[in-house]
């Protein structure tokens, strides 16, 4: 090999990149417990600096840090003293961007809904528990499916639905995102859930997430936040019948094999899907029944990867939704 | 805690390798003196191969023993010898090649079973020490001493995947090198010489983790959609996919390995030059796996008389050549059937078209740019029912129960657009040889830079993502 004339400039990109290392694990280290509480990594296992690369995934840049400034400094009474001369002068305008910003982002949905997002209160049809019936391909012509990969499937490869429904879908897709308004193509615009929501009035709405929110939280943490979206459904959708379709299962084998995504987690979310079906306004399909075999599994033979269905195979999960469709006599 | 230890693998490409484990490497690296280094590198190279290999670490020790045993025999020019020491590594390489095809069982006490698996990286380190057996025969240097031996075989940088390089090649030779006193300068020289790999190492990283691994994700799209669903583009496109996730999967990972290689103060070792690029299937396999390639035309093709015998002869030695080749990646059909499709390929290069140079050349850039990429698909799809669906779909044959998407493709070329955009542009031939060339320029140094970032970013949020010639 041609020997070259080696000089330190020559270990410019080394040098570089020890800085931005270094600076990067200190600025992490510093903002752990701040900027980046909420996410939590194994610093024996992982270098501090993927809590940096973690946030910026998140839309959580280094920039974005803010510094407390103690109580009663000097600066925090100028703080105060300006703030006080803009109220007197403009009139307080921050409860106004507090409820934008929840509107938009309702990661913590009030108890009692906003008045300025609450339909006139309705008359009940009926208190009666309605049955699953039998419907045909039209019933899904006002309908919106939301949901992860797996309704991206049903999405591409079951012409009968997606010829007539509306699907808001994406892969990998949790309720988390969907309760902080994370946006997702929708007829060729970003738009978030709540946009899609206020936009059109949809007959019927379907619900299937949570196989990626298995290694997330608890089944309780995962029940609350999907309670928080179906209450937010229910304001921006009234009229609409909320279908809450179960977590669809893995292989046998793959349940097997793999400690997070495995049917037995998947049952204990489901176990706390079920109880949100009032049978009233909404109902919870078990997607699984057709698509199981007897270990209680998705079929083999359904699956190349064990976690979603083939193309060709969706037509079990359409045949269970149309036996379980619901109909209002109104 | 041992097990603890051991439950998961540790790849070049992972965080906590490149952050906190190669920087420590180096840094007790540099700290001792040069002739020493080996003794570092030798229990760092067992512990990452237990971490990977797990339980079996012991035939990688056994047969670097034996082998070392045997090696003063075959430096004494016996035949005997050496014809011993061939059989030996091949039977181990093809014992375990088998015995793990059958899935062959042993049933030990408490009713508890071990599965036999290859070994990982067997088929790399077996061959590297049939090279230094065969080249220690022919007398093209000394037998080494038992660290320089114990370095070489077990090199953390090759001992997984390769690249097989051999020992000549690999070894430093610091006696040939000016003498590096003082802290200061030997703080310099550890600065450039980690410098001179780290532009290998980064290429490769960006390829490895920001390409490939996201092609990947793509290709695995097509098996979860099922291949007698695809539309006949998204078959096609299938082809291309798969092509370049191999292509930049194991370039990346050979370039992460000789950069290691060259932080340590080894030679660059070149597994890769431009593949797509050639004119012919010979010639693009001249360019791709260099260092498999010439192992089997230097120990192989050229000892049983190359195509000096004529041309029954070299057609024999070819057959030979690509039988080895197909056994080496796997005894599974779909192995055997994609060495056999390239070998009728060269010996229809060799005896037909290059009786016109020009017939050659077309029909050559054909075979590399449409045909080797179908082979791929041989490779990939080791079940023939899926081999055959897909084969079928590319040619548009219905299959019965499949439905078909006929805008499939769409959504990959949405999702996977940048990834495509990119390998297909570094596959412009000179594109890394340029950034290798140009490393010390300013622009150089910021985009290698920046390609250092975005790859971490990328490694930072994947699960891990095996290299794919670890499954050889």
């Amino acid at each position: 090999m041609k020997q070259r004339k080696k000089t330190p400039k020559h270990a410019a990109l080394l040098i570089l990149i020890i800085i931005s290392a270094l600076l990067c694990t200190a600025w992490s280290l510093i903002m752990r417990s701040s900027l980046y509480a909420d996410y939590d990594i194994d610093l024996k296992q992982t270098p501090s600096l993927v809590l940096m690369m973690n946030g910026i995934r998140e839309g959580v840049y280094p920039w974005d840090a803010k510094f407390e400034i103690p109580e009663g400094s000097f600066l925090d009474q100028a703080k105060d003293r300006i703030q006080a001369f803009f109220d007197k002068e403009q009139g307080n305008t921050t409860q106004t961007g507090v409820d934008k910003t929840v509107a938009e982002t309702p990661s913590e949905i009030p108890s009692e809904p906003d008045s300025g997002l609450v339909p006139e209160p309705m008359e009940p049809i009926s208190i009666e528990p309605l049955e699953f019936t039998t419907v045909d391909d039209t019933y899904f012509e006002d309908a919106l499916f939301i949901g992860d990969s797996r309704m991206v499937g049903l999405s591409e490869y079951c012409e009968p639905i997606y010829s007539r429904a509306d699907f808001y879908v994406k892969r990998s897709m949790t309720i988390y995102q969907l309760l902080d308004g994370k946006e997702v193509k929708f007829n060729k615009e970003n738009k978030t859930l709540w946009e899609v929501l206020d936009e059109k009035q949809y007959g019927k709405i379907y619900i299937q997430v949570g196989i990626n929110e298995i290694g997330t939280g608890t089944p309780e943490y995962f029940q609350n936040a999907y309670s928080q979206v179906l209450t937010e459904i229910s304001v921006r959708q009234p009229n609409a019948i909320i279908f809450v379709n179960s977590i669809m299962h893995v292989t046998a084998k793959k349940s097997r094999e793999d400690k997070l995504y495995n049917n037995p987690n998947i049952n204990a979310r489901n176990a706390v899907l079920e109880p949100f079906a009032d049978n009233i306004h909404i109902f919870y399909i078990d997607v699984n029944e057709n698509i199981d075999d007897a270990n209680g599994g998705m079929r083999q033979d359904y699956s190349y990867d064990d976690i979603h269905l083939l193309g060709s195979c969706y037509e079990p999960f359409h045949r269970t939704l149309l036996t379980h469709g619901i109909v209002k006599n109104e | 805690m041992f097990t603890d230890f051991l439950k998961s693998g540790l790849l070049f490409s992972d965080i906590p390798f490149i952050f906190r484990i190669l920087p420590l490497f180096l840094l007790i690296y540099y700290l001792v003196p040069r002739k020493a280094r080996v003794w570092i590198s030798i229990p760092f190279s067992l512990l990452f191969y237990v971490k990977n290999a797990g339980e079996y670490t012991p035939v990688l020790l056994l047969a670097l023993l034996v082998n070392f045993g045997l090696s003063f025999l075959t430096a004494r020019k016996s035949k005997i010898a050496l014809g011993f020491t061939i059989v030996l590594n091949a039977c181990l390489l093809m014992g375990f090649k088998i015995l793990s095809a059958l899935g062959f069982t042993i049933h030990l006490p408490q009713g508890r079973e071990f599965v036999i698996l290859l070994p990982l990286g067997i088929s790399f380190y077996t061959f590297k020490l049939i090279s230094y057996q065969i080249d220690l025969y022919r007398q093209k240097y000394p037998v080494a001493s038992f660290g320089s031996f114990a370095a070489y075989i077990t090199d953390f940088t090759q001992v997984i995947c390769g690249p097989i390089a051999r020992y000549n090649e690999w070894k430093i030779d610091y006696d040939s090198m000016p003498a590096v006193r003082g802290f200061k300068n030997r703080v310099k020289e550890a600065f450039i010489q980690i410098s001179e790999g780290l532009t290998f190492f980064i290429t490769g990283l960006f390829f490895k983790v920001f390409i490939a691994d996201h092609l990947s994700i793509l290709w695995n799209s097509f098996g979860t959609i099922g291949y007698m669903n695809l539309s006949v583009p998204m078959a096609w496109l299938g082809v291309f996919v798969y092509s370049l996730n191999l292509f930049y999967d194991f370039w990346g990972y050979s370039l992460m390995a000789s950069g290691i290689g060259v932080m340590m103060g080894h030679k660059h070792i070149r597994n890769f030059k431009d593949p797509y690029g050639a004119t012919s299937v010979s010639d693009f396999y001249r360019r791709w796996h260099i260092t498999l390639g010439t192992w089997f035309r230097d120990y192989i093709y050229i000892p049983m008389g190359g195509s000096r015998k004529g041309s029954f002869r070299t057609a024999f030695n070819l057959i030979v050549v690509w039988l080895l080749t197909g056994i080496w990646h796997g005894i599974t059909p779909n192995f055997m059937i994609w060495a056999g499709v390239l070998l009728l390929l060269i010996l229809w290069e060799k005896f037909v078209l290059s009786k016109n140079k020009v017939v050659l050349r077309i029909f050559g850039q054909f075979h590399v740019l449409v045909l080797i990429p179908l082979s791929w698909v041989v490779f990939a799809l080791p079940k023939f029912t899926d081999l055959s669906h897909y084969f079928l779909r590319l040619f548009g044959q219905s299959i019965e129960g499949s439905v078909i998407n006929a805008k499939d493709y769409l959504n990959i070329l949405r999702d996977g657009w940048i990834f495509l955009f990119l390998a297909v542009f570094c596959l412009i031939p000179g594109v890394r040889d340029f950034l290798e060339r140009e490393k010390y320029r300013v622009f150089t140094t910021i985009l290698l830079f920046v390609l250092f970032w975005i790859s971490i970013f990328s490694a930072s949020g994947a699960s891990l993502n095996p290299f794919m010639y670890m499954n050889f």
